[in-house]
């Protein structure tokens, strides 16, 4: 009798655990997914597969679309080669094509006389750190809005790829710049790598 | 009259026949108190072949592409990340020596590093930490006697699981700027994936091995 109700008691707790956790996970994926919703919304303005938002302290929140991006109306590079330096100090070379993000806001007269940092999002929630805008405006080819790798385009999420954007900072440019190296102490990192701006599935540039 | 090598064959049938390979109990038990080794050549033998095979397939096979084809949020790929740490369970159940999840772990962190792992030589020490939480996890499951229960491999694969999430987010940065409940999230992804695929998967493998008698 005794061994029955431990027994019962064991596993009426595996369940009340069980079902806490649950709803702790329901809870937070109900929540994100709110948020996710409300941006999802806010592209409701592209009428294309995918889009580039532009938004934060600059005069209108602007879309563009992949199409866009690929048909010329940018500066673009073409197959040049891209080095991406992550935390542990480890080099990948990869060969893509890209639009030059400098190009973008010039051909749309966006105004940044407001901005301090940009900083890359993607779909799935990630944001990377902020960069000040003055690395922008010294180098205007060192910010990319990388369509293709290695010849080809980037698969999308939905078919298992990173894509149909990623985003791309040149490493040098970073590792030169001292409030950068003030910026990755301030997250706790050892030094400066460029693998943090390497944003898949981006869908969004935020200036503030 | 028969002879007692006749009486002895015409008694032998197949339920009185042992097992090819088998040794007594009480043999095994004097080696294994005269070995200066506490590792025996089959425990090396099981651990190295599970790790090599946890290289190979945990390092090879895109799990992630499970998951991120529809999970909409950071960290997602968390569902599946308890492949990783099957194999020293497996390890682990087959031998029941807890240290034999260190030596699967090194091998199968070295062979992630051959595989170009994205973390280089690190590989080696992530997976030798989760090992290390696992064997914490699988130690606590026995001061309570759940080391021989699903839910006992269960909660110890998932807390070793759980631990990676941390110190990757730390590592990445992701920690600092995300929003925490992606975090928690993530966490209690690595929890139930460590706790389905590593502990009661493993648990399922290791029951229908040791039942067929092949090890």
């Amino acid at each position: 009798m005794n061994q029955r109700l431990h027994i019962k008691s064991r596993t009426r707790n595996i369940i009340i655990a069980g079902t806490i956790f649950m709803l702790v996970l329901g809870s937070l994926f109900y929540y994100n997914w709110v948020q996710y919703q409300e941006i999802q919304q806010k592209y409701g303005e592209c009428h294309d597969s995918a889009c580039l938002r532009i938004y934060g302290n600059i005069p209108s929140e602007r879309f563009i679309g992949i199409s866009e991006l690929m048909d010329g109306t940018f500066a673009r590079v073409e197959n040049i080669t891209y080095f991406t330096l992550n935390s542990v100090n480890n080099t990948m070379i990869t060969t893509i094509s890209a639009v030059l993000l400098w190009d973008i806001l010039e051909k749309l007269r966006i105004d940044l006389s407001d901005v301090q940092y940009l900083r890359f999002e993607s779909s799935d929630g990630y944001k990377t750190f902020e960069i000040p805008i003055s690395l922008l405006q010294k180098n205007h080819d060192a910010f990319f809005i990388i369509t293709q790798i290695d010849g080809k385009p980037i698969a999308p999420q939905s078919e298992g790829g990173d894509g149909p954007l990623k985003s791309g900072v040149i490493y040098t440019i970073l590792e030169e710049s001292d409030e950068m190296q003030q910026i990755f102490e301030k997250y706790n990192q050892n030094f400066v790598h460029n693998s943090k701006f390497n944003v898949k599935y981006l869908d969004a540039i935020k200036f503030y | 009259m028969q002879n007692n090598f006749e009486k002895s064959n015409n008694d032998l049938d197949s339920s009185t026949l042992i097992p090819t390979g088998s040794r007594s109990k009480i043999i095994q038990e004097k080696q294994r108190k005269h070995s200066k080794y506490y590792f025996s050549t089959e425990d090396l033998l099981i651990g190295s072949i599970l790790g090599i095979m946890g290289g190979f397939i945990s390092g090879l096979v895109k799990f992630d592409l499970l998951v991120k084809t529809w999970y909409p949020f950071v960290g997602g790929t968390q569902l599946i990340s308890g492949h990783r740490l099957l194999w020293m369970m497996i390890a682990y159940g087959l031998r029941r020596k807890k240290p034999i999840i260190f030596l699967t772990a090194i091998i199968q962190g070295f062979l992630n590093y051959l595989f170009g792992s994205q973390w280089s030589i690190l590989e080696i020490g992530f997976t030798f930490y989760e090992s290390v939480f696992l064997f914490f996890g699988l130690s606590i499951m026995q001061l309570f006697g759940e080391n021989d229960t699903k839910l006992g491999w269960g909660l110890a694969a998932g807390l070793g699981n759980l631990s990676q999430v941390p110190l990757f987010w730390i590592i990445t940065g992701k920690i600092f700027i995300l929003h925490w409940s992606l975090f928690v999230m993530s966490c209690m992804f690595g929890f139930l994936s460590g706790f389905l695929i590593a502990g009661l998967i493993a648990k399922l493998v290791v029951d229908r091995i040791l039942a067929a008698q092949i090890i």
